[in-house]
């Protein structure tokens, strides 16, 4: 008998007992006579058994819930069922999104790339350091203190918010102005993006007396003070830093592992661990700097070890220390081109320099500040990382620790003089090539510099200070009339109007 | 003795889809009149079925999913073509049905129905491949009849995502959800003999994938 059709359908049949008592003898006797009939009966119900035999599937969990987030969304939308978004066109969308998103970030990644190849066209103002608006460096001055009257504290950068300058001159911060008619930049509230073009844009525009503030405000400072450091490292660039109060950062977590002894299902393990950490604070909170953190890596690692036995591993998360402190205060002489440069290596620190609160949101300007308290301020960026430091260091251009006092100038090498600012301090040199120390030949600008800043020569060289903190600067509020400080008063700046 | 035992078995059973069927049959009649809570216990009542049912044919589970969540949105959406003449799932499963298959007609990347490496969903849930190691240890006393198990369904897994869109909805229609010839028929909207070489076939095709595996 051969293998047809309706000897199939007549087999199919017996085996679901639905034949009748004729049919059924019959297909017996065949069964009988026929060894590849009965072959094929028995290839039958071996496959029926096995489809049977596979396991029923649960749905999802979240099935049910994405279902009703469905059919909730339209209630509030009031959209048609007809018009909601399903699953499965989702599936066919994404494609189109992915090659949309991508062909988004090729055409911003070559406007970029064309925005810092191309020159600059744009209108910028000569930064000259004339008399009157440099700075002297290593003074005896135990104070920063402006050597000419400020009607108004701009910068806001005042001796009891930047200390530990101890040997920078009077006069380091120049006057302030309190020209009204001054437009404050709104800084609050913006993104980085455009903190980073005004970083160009007040080098570029600012008046040259003044040196422009760069503010790093983060709950994690120290990470965000390694990198300026390792920035004016790298490029050669000398700088003094200063810190009153060593940096701490804000401490979020302590990681803690638990085992559990939770079967694990076999090949289902990402879910699982997936699933058995959903609800702690725990591998999401990877990458943090605390000692645990090793131990954190190393129980992930473990736990594929483990689960293959059947157990997992529970991370946990302790609450840490809240509040970061501390501050601490570069200065340097740097280019626009090294100032965006350091803003976009600030910037572009995603595992690192991202945000620690909505509050903060890299700004550090906050209601108490006055208006234009703040108009050379640049926000740029805030860490998460940690580390301590707390010594008032100068670093000469090759890393080595300065000499209290500055050195005569290298007439050799190239330098430049922050010149004395109007009233009269005194005015030091700071040796180019050999840094403060004046030691190895060095070269802290590009040779295409000229070799002293000449009075009226154009310069795009500012004065920078940045400050790395884990506190709003307290900026004094401006005073309500010009006054006078004395050059020699440490305190003037905080009660500028009982000053005659 | 058991011959008895098995038709009272039967007896209840039929009674119990009775009962179900005419439950269902009421809550349509709700949903048809603007109640979509009732459409929600259709929807809790056959979840699990249906999803058991499209990964079977699709094989990968978050797809599956997906399918499944908008056959019950289009069985929300055409409540009011349902007349009752069918089952509330039949229904629904022929709305599932005709989504998988349209499915898996598209132009797409071979699928695969490992169980070792099931296709899940984004969040990389391999339900399928947990679910059948809970079940094959709970069939099983021993770990290597566990291991046997999980293997011989891994292979007729692999095999049925071997097979024709439609050979496969057939044999999945008829061994693993039961339904008789009539019902596919219905469902498939082709005449009865159509359906039986359609079977006919899809069992050779089985058979042949199932060779190698058969001849251990």
């Amino acid at each position: 008998m051969s293998l047809d059709q309706e000897n199939f359908e007549k087999l199919e049949s017996y085996v679901d007992g639905t034949l009748d008592a004729e049919g059924k003898a019959q297909m017996q006797k065949l069964l009988a006579d026929n060894p590849q009939l009965q072959q094929m009966m028995t290839e039958l119900i071996a496959q029926r058994q096995l489809l049977r035999n596979l396991p029923r599937a649960d749905a999802p969990e979240d099935l049910l819930e994405s279902f009703q987030g469905q059919l909730e969304r339209e209630a509030l939308l009031g959209e048609p069922t007809s018009q909601l978004e399903t699953p499965a066109r989702r599936v066919e969308r994404w494609p189109h999104l992915v090659l949309a998103a991508a062909i988004v970030f090729l055409v911003l990644g070559l406007a970029g790339l064309i925005y810092e190849v191309l020159p600059r066209h744009r209108e910028t103002i000569p930064l000259v350091f004339a008399p009157g608006t440099g700075v002297n460096v290593g003074s005896d001055a135990d104070q920063i203190e402006p050597t000419t009257a400020p009607s108004a504290p701009t910068l806001g950068v005042s001796s009891r918010n930047i200390t530990g300058f101890d040997s920078l001159d009077a006069g380091k911060f120049p006057s302030t102005q309190s020209d009204d008619k001054k437009p404050a930049p709104s800084i609050a509230g913006e993104d980085f993006g455009p903190d980073r073009e005004k970083l160009g844009t007040i080098a570029a525009t600012s008046p040259s007396d003044e040196p422009v503030v760069i503010v790093v405000r983060s709950g994690y400072p120290v990470q965000a003070a390694v990198q300026v450091t390792q920035f004016l490292s790298s490029n050669n660039i000398a700088f003094e830093s200063s810190s009153a109060a060593g940096l701490e950062n804000r401490q979020t977590s302590q990681q803690t592992i638990e085992a559990t002894t939770a079967p694990i299902a076999l090949g289902n393990i990402k879910s699982a661990l997936r699933q058995q950490l959903a609800n702690s604070n725990s591998l999401k909170a990877l990458p943090v700097t605390q000692p645990s953190e090793a131990a954190a890596t190393k129980s992930e690692n473990g736990f594929s070890i483990q689960a293959q036995n059947g157990l997992a591993y529970r991370n946990g998360a302790l609450p840490g220390q809240e509040a970061a402190s501390g501050q601490i205060t570069y200065r340097a002489m740097l280019t626009e081109q090294q100032l965006q440069r350091l803003n976009a290596q600030l910037l572009n620190q995603p595992n690192q320099w991202t945000e620690v609160n909505g509050e903060a949101n890299g700004h550090i300007l906050s209601d108490a500040l006055p208006p234009n308290a703040m108009q050379n301020a640049v926000v740029i960026a805030k860490s998460r990382q940690f580390d301590k430091s707390d010594a008032t260091t100068r670093y000469s251009i090759n890393g080595a620790a300065a000499p209290t006092t500055a050195p005569a100038p290298n007439t050799t090498e190239p330098s430049f003089t922050f010149a004395a600012p109007e009233g009269g301090a005194t005015s030091r040199p700071i040796a180019v090539g050999g840094g403060f120390g004046g030691g190895a030949a060095g070269n802290l600008f590009p040779t295409t510099q000229p070799t002293t800043q000449a009075a009226t020569a154009p310069s795009r060289m500012r004065e920078c200070l940045i400050i790395v903190n884990a506190q709003p600067v307290n900026f004094p509020a401006p005073a309500a009339e010009p006054a006078t400080l004395p050059a020699t008063a440490p305190t003037s700046q905080s009660s500028p109007a009982s000053q005659p | 003795m058991s011959s008895v035992s098995g038709a009272h078995h039967e007896a209840k059973a039929s009674s119990q889809a009775a009962a179900m069927s005419q439950r269902d049959a009421e809550l349509m009649r709700q949903v048809q009149a603007g109640d979509r809570a009732a459409y929600g216990q259709i929807v809790v009542a056959y979840q699990h079925r249906l999803y058991n049912a499209v990964l079977r044919l699709i094989g990968e589970p978050g797809e599956a999913a997906e399918l499944t969540q908008e056959a019950f949105m289009r069985g929300l959406m055409k409540a009011d073509t349902f007349r009752g003449q069918s089952s509330a799932y039949t229904w629904l499963f022929r709305i599932a049905l005709n989504l998988s298959l349209s499915e898996l007609r598209k132009p797409r990347r071979k699928r695969s129905f490992s169980l070792d490496q099931p296709a899940g969903r984004a969040d990389g849930d391999g339900q399928a491949s947990a679910l059948i190691d809970r079940l094959s240890a709970e069939r099983t006393s021993s770990p290597l009849e566990a291991l046997e198990i999980q293997e011989r369904d891994q292979q007729v897994l692999a095999a049925l995502g071997r097979l024709d869109a439609d050979h496969r909805a057939v044999l999945v229609m008829c061994d693993i959800e039961g339904f008789d010839y009539q019902q596919m028929s219905e469902i498939l909207d082709v005449p009865l003999g159509t359906l039986k070489s359609r079977i006919f076939r899809a069992r050779l095709a089985l058979r042949d994938e199932l060779k190698s595996y058969m001849q251990l």
